[in-house]
């Protein structure tokens, strides 16, 4: 309760300030549900009475069967079909989120438990590659996956997402750091390996964490459209199917069908954030990048 | 005796352990990084057919030089969306930040619409954001109730293009920053803030003496990033124009030469000269964050 006085607390100025900085979020926060709200009437209006009727009007009937149709019409020029792209897009998400989640887990443990002759230098790499800025890789990089004959292949995915070095790293780093190492030293002398360790001791610990950036990182593959574009054109997802289905047919696009595809592709975003988005708020934070 | 062996055995057990686990990603780095790189450098040294040559960076000089060149086009937008990232994203998000923090009326419900952008994806955010801007929808009517005419193509002119573009960056900019900014304000001890409003301290100096340099650990890391995006910052500008009206980018331009010409040394080239700028830019901008003393608490 105390929080809430202090925080809560306004002198008479304050109050102007504050009254006026709530309209213009109002507003914001408007013109963010708005278009939003627009593109939900617009997918259960008949497609004529879209192209010609008033945009602001709410639909003459509400065809809930847009949704339905969606299913059907939304099949690409290559013959994907709109399940085919859900298809794609849980697999892509499921196999890019586990892979990268657990292989920063992998290198933060070890960097944050371990002492080891490599370890400083790999760490000191780890930040370096984290802070330089380098433009106009992408070239060699799709030379590298032509060369590696995994260019749209299912395992460009497996094997990109074997890195580990990034943001994630510095997340599951942090988590380690601060797991207290005397319940390894129980396992060993109940005659446990390292392995045992890490799975069955470290790995449940930093579930919090560990949860989250799952979470984050399934958003963000869900969302992912450039590597579909760039590396995998025959696994087209939800998120560059629709975006290759509106670009290719300019005309002819039936835009309330395609509109119900648009908000089919984000309700399992919207889901998972009303489910966890406590969780994500609260374990969020960075800070100290030193290197 | 015993023990010295079982120690040895759990030291055995570590390097193997150590050599299991790490083997993967120190071998995906070598590979994906080190080499990725390596070979962009001398990318941009080689023609098409492998032969070394300086031709790509006389070309990429040449083109920057020329008015109106895609690449001079490309380096002027790419500062605005780092401009604008940096310099009205980053105070914006601030601001409605505190706000929340002060538990403005209704937070619980703007944290989240305020954060939507982040989580929804940039296809269904500019599928919207378009269509609603279309001349034939919602801001066409719009116009034509206020008497504008002809009514403006805001994607499809030159002259508006950029400019749509970076409202809607902003539009939908706040999410993340947001997030990693109540967070950060919502560690600092309500004693402090107790203690100086005791003392009659007014917001401004509340805001400027207490709230910013208990966030700067991680205010500056975001600005350290946002430096490190210089070259790379880009709208989405594939799924708005696809580089038309003079809207290309940095980003854009190097995806659009790999994507569509494979161009690759002239991309290597310019990467490289790019991120020559890029790196002393960056130690300069560290250098300078970390004379901030940030306060410990």
């Amino acid at each position: 309760m105390k929080e809430k006085s202090i925080l809560n607390h306004r002198t008479a100025r304050e109050r102007i300030i504050f009254a006026l900085v709530l309209v213009l979020m109002i507003v914001y926060a408007l013109s963010l549900i708005t278009p939003f709200l627009w593109v939900f009437m617009s997918s259960l209006k008949d497609s004529l009475e879209y192209s010609s009727g008033n945009a602001f009007a709410l639909p003459e009937k509400w065809l809930f069967s847009n949704y339905a149709d969606a299913m059907d019409l939304l099949t690409l020029d290559d013959g994907t079909s709109f399940l085919g792209m859900i298809f794609n897009s849980v697999w892509y998400t499921a196999v890019a989120t586990g892979l990268s989640v657990f292989m920063s887990s992998v290198t933060g443990y070890c960097m944050a438990k371990y002492t080891f002759k490599a370890r400083n230098v790999i760490y000191a790499i780890a930040i370096f590659c984290m802070t330089i800025p380098i433009v106009g890789n992408m070239a060699s990089y799709y030379k590298l996956i032509y060369e590696l004959n995994i260019y749209d292949t299912p395992i460009y995915v497996v094997v990109t997402h074997l890195g580990a070095w990034g943001f994630n790293f510095l997340v599951m780093y942090a988590t380690f750091k601060n797991i207290s190492w005397s319940y390894a030293e129980a396992v060993f002398i109940d005659g446990g390996n390292h392995f045992t360790v890490f799975f069955k001791i470290m790995l449940p610990q930093a579930a919090g964490p560990i949860a989250t950036l799952c979470i984050m990182s399934a958003i963000g593959s869900w969302n992912d459209y450039m590597p579909m574009i760039l590396y995998l054109p025959s696994y087209p997802t939800l998120a560059s199917g629709l975006y290759t289905y509106q670009s290719n047919a300019i005309r002819g696009v039936n835009f309330p069908v395609y509109f119900a595809g648009v908000i089919i592709s984000l309700i399992p975003v919207i889901v998972i954030f009303a489910c966890f988005s406590d969780l994500m708020m609260k374990n969020m934070s960075v800070g100290g990048l030193k290197g | 005796m015993a023990k010295k062996s079982s120690i040895k055995a759990i030291k055995r057990g570590q390097t193997v352990f150590l050599c299991v686990m790490l083997a993967i990603p120190i071998l995906q780095w070598f590979v994906f990084w080190l080499y990725v790189n390596i070979n962009s450098i001398l990318l941009g040294f080689q023609n098409k057919i492998g032969g070394w040559t300086l031709a790509n960076f006389q070309q990429f000089f040449t083109d920057l030089t020329v008015e109106g060149s895609t690449i001079s086009i490309a380096v002027k937008n790419t500062f605005i969306y780092f401009f604008n990232s940096l310099c009205i994203i980053m105070p914006l998000a601030l601001f409605i930040s505190y706000f929340l923090y002060r538990q403005i009326f209704g937070t619980k419900f703007f944290r989240i619409v305020f954060y939507m952008p982040g989580i929804i994806s940039a296809v269904a955010l500019t599928t919207a954001y378009m269509n609603f801007l279309d001349p034939v929808g919602p801001f066409g009517i719009v116009c034509e109730k206020l008497g504008i005419s002809p009514i403006p193509e805001l994607f499809a002119n030159s002259e508006y293009a950029t400019t749509t573009i970076v409202i809607y960056c902003i539009w939908t900019g706040f999410g993340t920053n947001i997030l990693l900014f109540s967070g950060a304000m919502s560690r600092i001890p309500l004693e402090i803030i107790e203690s100086a409003r005791m003392d009659g301290c007014t917001t401004l100096t509340e805001v400027f003496r207490i709230v910013l340099p208990l966030i700067w650990p991680t205010l500056s890391t975001l600005i350290i990033f946002q430096c490190t995006g210089l070259f790379s910052a880009s709208g989405p500008i594939l799924l708005f124009t696809k580089g038309q009206y003079d809207t290309t980018t940095i980003g854009y331009w190097i995806f659009d030469m790999v994507y569509q010409y494979h161009n690759y040394n002239i991309v290597s080239a310019a990467g490289l000269v790019f991120t020559c700028i890029g790196v002393p830019f960056i130690l300069l901008v560290r250098k300078l964050v970390e004379k901030i003393p940030s306060a410990e608490y």
